[in-house]
């Protein structure tokens, strides 16, 4: 499959190295020179310097023959006007990177006139995702799958936690409502049987639904259920996005602004919150205004340093849930040693919805791949297929279904009831299947099968 | 420094050698050679395996950066010579050491340069290795592994780049292993179809399977005693000609062509001046010879397949230009440092270096006399950046500095000027053979051991266009901080 990216940017970067990765042909459009010669020495794709909205250009790499169109530059106008241009040319889907909302009104006319397949705001995105977190303050990590139905929870085991040493088995023999899918010990990821005993310090993921995982989750410290008050640091676009979200759930929310032209235009457009003018990173600022009484933390300055010394700060508080904004990718495994977990990359956010769009778009021959998440440094993943009438699994016991290692199926959806399989059930035409997997690249749903 | 991925790619290179050692070993039990051939087949190909079980495992860290290329390919390049010249040696048929390191080395590099004096009493299967080398060597040991095993990492951009000559790398397509299947494919083609050619001139099987291996790696090692004097055969002498020619031009052109950019391929500059600088040569070295020979098509064959035989720097010979005028000898040894394009099988400085200095010189000037003029220098329609252009300006320099060192080592046992000079030339552009006593009529066999051992280093630097060596023998890349 072919996949042209306009723009070298840090999305542009995450989109060649992993689609590159992933074996798709990538070819990448980008004005300055030494930035495509970077990349081309980094990631298995070829690319031209020049401006991705010229015909020429694109004519130049082929894009009337390519199949997925990405436009990633730091302008709206320009990857509207490519896309736009790929599309008429030839290619297949185009996808286009827009920030601005006044341009995310009426999508049907863009599907269908412009011909752009879709529009990602890596802002709503990421806000979105950070809403899916406040779902499960006590995770550190939170994916949902089958339209949020299910998800896929981390959880960390302690040392005075009721799973400390208990063998799987015999875990909630009665009604299987939760799963525990994935283990990380130590970095080291197991996807566990039966037979496997958890220890404290293991990293475990819960798959159920947000019931029965909060239920499961919160036997003993049931007090901290739900995020009901919010402290956001920051007005930034996402923040804008989120207070939106909360406003509709009935959160409360505070908000810290320095600048106080910002300040005053968030209290203008959200009646309903606390505006504070104010530097986020004033501790006495932060203790004035309650931090430590806040379910959740959010921080959301331009800056990484600050938001991840804000999210420590708010942590020593004992703040429950911290979530963190950081833009630059290498920061991302030290954050761990220091204890922050919740982290929101909008790069990665968008760069990894793009990939599940290709590799959904990719796999046309059966079942194909519906959503796709990856865990640990992407050493685990998890992925959502529909199965179709072709597949060689159908009706086949799983406990004689021949798989490969290291894979789980996780959940099935059949007609909106969500079943946890066991070794008699089969899975049948039209089902939901979630499965886990350290095999990458899966793209169809037959390959979990050995040949 | 990735030490542990650098021994384990080595190994996996000498272990596809021992792969392809396979062949000369079938042409062995094909012509029903000696025991002791088939021997020195097999032991080297078993010793082969078990050296490299030292680096059988995959290790974790698999990230690979320029340095670690450079290192790759230049230690590579060294071994497959080391532990191909392994079969002359148990063969008997080349029994020094040194020898026959100098013959591989030059069959790899696709130099030609021989130190056998006897053809005819090699056998088949040696004969047979010796050219298959060239044919390997021309597009590149790393480029065949990055075609056939597809778990070569991304980081092998920086092998590939360290081993495809040229001032400039692109990729045809964009997975480096596709591009480098294209390459090959395009190679084998090219290759079989000359088979075919030389086949319907009259020459043998055998020979035409060599000879077309010796002009695909634009190498040179002959079958026969006399090169390709003794087919007596002007259509044989015509088709290598334009073979020679065609597998000098840049093989990205040949790409173009398959997807049909024929627009493009005809227009290149590189491609323009090569064939200007051909036929500019072809018609003086006519001109100077004309006095001395009866007939004008005679005459215009000979200049022709030696113009065509030296600027593509393959070695083949018909007329002995050793005893042409002097005027034909320097235009033929300035042609030895010119090469063929960037991105094809030749070796020397490359058309595209030299065209790039001129222009770079010619600029220079118009900004000696202008001083404010603002000059943009472009080579294929494209601007080329500052720093290309000083990289290219340095390579010369570097060559230049090399070439004066192994000049300086080979003048300590050479018998005359012309002839340590044309022998640095004809090693160090990889051609085959020179002019004075080395020259076409003559063979390396009579120099020095000294001269011999620089030599063979002068063949590997020259085809992996110097840094890559220079990289390996640095100190600053071993050094830890």
């Amino acid at each position: 499959m072919k996949i042209v990216i306009a723009g070298g940017g840090k999305v542009g970067e995450a989109l060649c190295t992993d689609l590159s990765a992933e074996g798709y042909d990538v070819i990448l459009i980008e004005v300055i020179e030494e930035r495509l010669t970077k990349l081309i020495e980094k990631a298995d794709i070829t690319g031209l310097v020049g401006n991705g909205a010229s015909i020429k250009a694109q004519l130049e790499v082929g894009v009337d023959t390519s199949d997925v169109f990405i436009s990633v530059t730091n302008s709206d106008e320009l990857n509207i006007i490519s896309a736009i241009i790929a599309r008429k040319l030839g290619a297949q889907h185009t996808i286009a990177r827009v920030r601005n909302p006044e341009y995310f009104v009426n999508m049907n006319f863009v599907r269908d006139e412009l011909g752009i397949t879709f529009m990602i705001n890596p802002e709503l995105v990421s806000a979105r995702d950070i809403m899916t977190m406040l779902r499960f303050p006590y995770a550190y990590d939170v994916e949902s799958f089958f339209r949020g139905v299910v998800n896929i929870v981390e959880v960390e085991i302690e040392e005075d936690s009721f799973l400390n040493g208990k063998m799987l088995q015999d875990l909630n023999t009665s009604d299987e409502k939760v799963l525990v899918c994935i283990v990380d010990r130590n970095h080291e990821v197991f996807i566990p049987n039966g037979q496997f005993v958890l220890q404290a310090k293991d990293r475990i993921y819960l798959t159920g639904s947000e019931e029965a995982i909060h239920e499961f989750w919160c036997v003993k410290k049931s007090p901290n259920k739900r995020v009901r008050s919010v402290m956001i640091v920051g007005g930034s676009r996402i923040s804008h996005y989120l207070i939106e979200k909360l406003i509709k759930k009935n959160i409360k929310v505070k908000l810290i602004e320095i600048n106080t032209k910002i300040a005053e235009e968030f209290s203008f457009n959200f009646p309903e919150i606390t505006v504070i003018n104010g530097d986020g990173t004033d501790q006495d600022l932060l203790r004035e205004e309650g931090i430590s009484s806040y379910d959740a933390v959010v921080s959301m300055t331009g800056i990484d340093e600050e938001n991840m010394i804000l999210s420590m700060f708010s942590h020593s508080l004992n703040v429950q849930k911290t979530i963190t904004k950081i833009n630059r990718k290498m920061l991302m495994p030290i954050l761990d040693k220091i204890g922050l977990d919740s982290v929101i990359t909008p790069k990665k956010v968008i760069s990894d919805l793009i990939i599940r769009f290709v590799r959904s778009e990719g796999s046309t021959k059966s079942s194909k791949v519906e959503t796709l998440h990856r865990f640990l440094e992407n050493r685990v993943e998890s992925l959502e297929f529909i199965i179709d009438g072709n597949s060689r699994a159908l009706n086949i016991p799983l406990k004689d279904l021949k798989t490969i290692p290291n894979l789980l199926i996780a959940c099935i959806l059949r007609e909106g009831q969500l079943i946890f399989p066991g070794g008699q059930d089969v899975i049948l035409e039209g089902d939901r299947v979630l499965i886990i997997t350290t095999k990458k690249y899966l793209d169809r749903f037959d390959e979990i099968l050995v040949s | 420094m990735n030490k542990k991925m650098i021994v384990y790619t080595v190994c996996k290179l000498l272990r596809l050698e021992a792969f392809l050692l396979l062949l000369p070993l079938s042409v062995s039990f094909f012509y029903r050679e000696p025991l002791q051939l088939k021997w020195a087949y097999a032991g080297t190909i078993a010793l082969i395996f078990v050296v490299t079980l030292i680096g059988h495992k995959k290790p974790d860290n698999i990230t690979i950066y320029s340095k670690e290329g450079f290192v790759i390919v230049s230690l590579s390049w060294m071994l497959l010579s080391l532990f191909g010249s392994l079969p002359f040696i148990l063969s008997g048929e080349i029994p020094g050491f040194i020898d026959a390191f100098f013959e591989t080395a030059s069959g790899f590099t696709t130099t030609g340069s021989s130190i056998l004096v006897d053809l005819s009493v090699i056998s088949h299967s040696n004969l047979f290795w010796r050219s298959f080398t060239h044919f390997i060597g021309g597009m590149g040991v790393l480029v065949l592994a990055l075609a056939i095993f597809p778990d070569f990492n991304t980081s092998s951009i920086f092998i590939m780049k360290a081993e495809v000559p040229g001032p400039q790398f692109g990729k045809l397509l964009s997975k480096l292993m596709h591009t480098a299947r294209t390459l090959y494919i395009i190679y084998v083609v090219m290759t079989t179809v000359l088979v075919l050619f030389l086949r319907l001139g009259g020459m043998p099987w055998f020979d035409s399977f060599l000879i077309a291996f010796g002009t695909a790696g634009t190498g040179g090692f002959g079958v026969q005693n006399g090169s390709i004097l003794p087919y007596n055969s002007p259509y044989i002498e015509y088709v290598l000609g334009i073979a020679m020619l065609l597998f000098g031009i840049n093989f990205n052109l040949y790409f173009m062509i398959l997807i049909r950019k024929w627009k493009d391929a005809v227009k290149s500059e590189e491609l323009r001046a090569y064939l200007s600088i051909v036929a500019v040569s072809v018609t003086l070295i006519v001109l100077n010879l004309l006095p001395s020979y009866d007939s004008l098509r005679k005459c215009i064959r000979d200049a022709f397949f030696a113009v065509s035989t030296v600027i593509t720097t393959t070695g083949f010979s018909t007329a002995d230009y050793g005893s042409w005028p002097a005027f034909s000898q320097v235009i033929l040894l300035l042609l030895m440092f010119v090469g063929a394009c960037a991105g094809s099988t030749a070796g020397g400085l490359k058309v595209s270096r030299v065209v790039i200095l001129i222009k770079s010189t010619f600029l220079q000037l118009q900004r000696m006399i202008y001083p404010n003029s603002v000059t943009v220098l472009t080579f294929e329609k494209k601007r080329i950046s500052d720093a290309t252009e000083k990289s290219v300006t340095n390579y010369f320099t570097v060559y230049m500095f090399l070439f004066a060192g192994f000049l300086i080592i080979n003048a300590l046992n050479a018998p005359d000027f012309l002839t340590s000079f044309s022998s640095v030339a004809a090693t160090f552009n990889n051609i085959g053979p020179g002019l004075g006593k080395v020259g076409p009529t003559y063979n390396y066999a009579e120099i020095g051991n000294l001269s011999k051992i620089a030599l063979s280093f002068a063949m590997i630097i020259g085809r992996l266009e110097i840094f890559p060596m220079l990289v390996l023998f640095s100190p600053m890349t071993w050094r830890k901080h």
